[in-house]
């Protein structure tokens, strides 16, 4: 039987930050994680929230609002997992910082 | 033999609790050690202290830090301890003392049993570690009381997001944090206190507010959604956010900086007081037996802040 191998450009938050998403720092981290995977591959590069249970503003800030643009809307960033309240900051800080 | 430095007397006396009013009695009794510029033999009497709450304590913690760091305290200063043992106990516990002294380890007439439910005032300097200490201090309300995994995640979110606050926007030195949950009332404070530049001359350097005359004006302006100094790198919505969370769950939060006061819970109250507080206290207060949601408060927010986009849709 044939398996297929995860996806290499997932990156499984709750995995690897535990299940609350705090401070701008940390998500900045991510974010210049996220933006230099996308940036090195054709693939998108996957966000995965499954297990995140909230996230601070500031992180919110840090990770959506100031991903950079040209990614967010190649479709090279694909979030995956978010609860309809992540869904909701996340939309509310990207609001807040038009580009 | 008489030290020829001037002579500071502080009586701590009562209880010094979240209420408004006896937070405004501690403010008004430090205020010469806020005020002090010179060394001086210091004396703060608290042998007829009864009772003091988080926040009050990470006020006089930060107070008293100040002028140890600014080499304030002059020869034959002295802490008169309470007399109350349950209350010196609970001082040197949640490291009155060695706030003062650098967390040396010192002979202490106390048994520091294992931390259960309890975490001394914590002190906080940068972006590494003021997470940490919100994180140290949601952990002792969680242990402490009896709160779900949507309340807790609550406390650690509203924690990061003041104490980050103090980091980006106190130019302080140093932020203090304190926690205390009381199973019996289903409650908890948290407070964070900084004695930096305060919320308004914060707040005035955007040129968006640079306008703001007053402390009560600018505290009530910086508790709007995305009102920031910095909006380059902050959004602005995490206090915010604090005041949502608080209000939905029945609890409270007090920010007070300058001659300004902001309270908001049951009703919203903005004042002027009569005295100065060097830097900006926030104080929240929170029921257990109420859900503590923040990510309602999430799904809140396009509700009651509709972007352009979604009108279009």
């Amino acid at each position: 039987m044939t398996t297929l191998a995860q996806h290499p450009m997932t990156i499984r938050l709750a995995d690897e930050f535990g299940g609350v998403l705090l401070g701008r720092g940390n998500a900045e981290r991510i974010r210049s994680r996220i933006e230099d995977a996308a940036r090195g591959t054709t693939e998108p590069v996957i966000v995965d929230f499954e297990g995140i249970i909230t996230v601070s503003p500031s992180f919110a800030d840090e990770l959506f609002a100031k991903l950079d643009p040209a990614l967010r809307n190649s479709g090279r960033v694909e979030v995956r997992g978010m609860s309809p309240a992540l869904e909701s900051i996340a939309r509310f800080v990207v609001a807040g910082r038009p580009s | 033999m008489s030290s020829k430095l001037p002579h500071v007397h502080i009586d701590l006396p009562g209880a010094f609790v979240l209420q408004q009013r006896r937070l405004e009695r501690l403010i008004r009794l430090l205020r010469p050690l806020f005020e002090l510029e010179e060394p001086a033999r210091i004396e703060v009497d608290m042998s007829r202290l009864v009772s003091i709450g988080p926040t009050a304590l990470a006020l006089l913690i930060a107070a008293l830090r100040r002028v140890d760091e600014t080499k304030l305290i002059g020869e034959d200063s002295a802490l008169i301890p309470p007399n109350s043992p349950q209350v010196k106990n609970y001082l040197m516990r949640m490291n009155l003392i060695r706030s003062l002294i650098g967390g040396e380890e010192i002979p202490e007439p106390i048994t520091r049993n294992p931390t259960h439910g309890f975490r001394p005032c914590l002190m906080f300097s940068d972006d590494s570690d003021y997470w940490k200490v919100s994180k140290t201090l949601a952990e002792a309300l969680n242990e402490s009381c009896k709160t779900d995994e949507i309340a807790r995640s609550a406390v650690l979110v509203c924690l990061s997001e003041v104490s980050e606050n103090v980091v980006h926007h106190a130019e302080a030195e140093h932020g203090f944090g304190a926690a205390q949950g009381w199973n019996k009332t289903s409650q908890f404070e948290i407070g964070i206190v900084d004695l930096g530049r305060g919320v308004r001359a914060s707040l005035t350097a955007n040129p968006d507010y640079a306008d703001i005359e007053d402390d009560a004006s600018a505290i009530s302006t910086a508790l709007d959604a995305r009102v920031t100094s910095t909006p380059d790198r902050n959004s602005g919505i995490g206090l915010y956010i604090t005041r949502r969370l608080l209000a939905a769950n029945g609890g409270s939060l007090l920010v007070r900086s300058g001659y300004g006061a902001v309270y908001s819970g049951s009703t919203d109250e903005v004042r002027t007081e009569a005295e100065f507080m060097p830097g900006t206290l926030v104080a929240l207060r929170a029921r257990t037996d109420r859900p503590l949601d923040i990510n309602a408060v999430y799904q809140q927010l396009e509700h009651d802040h509709p972007s352009p986009a979604s009108d279009d849709d």
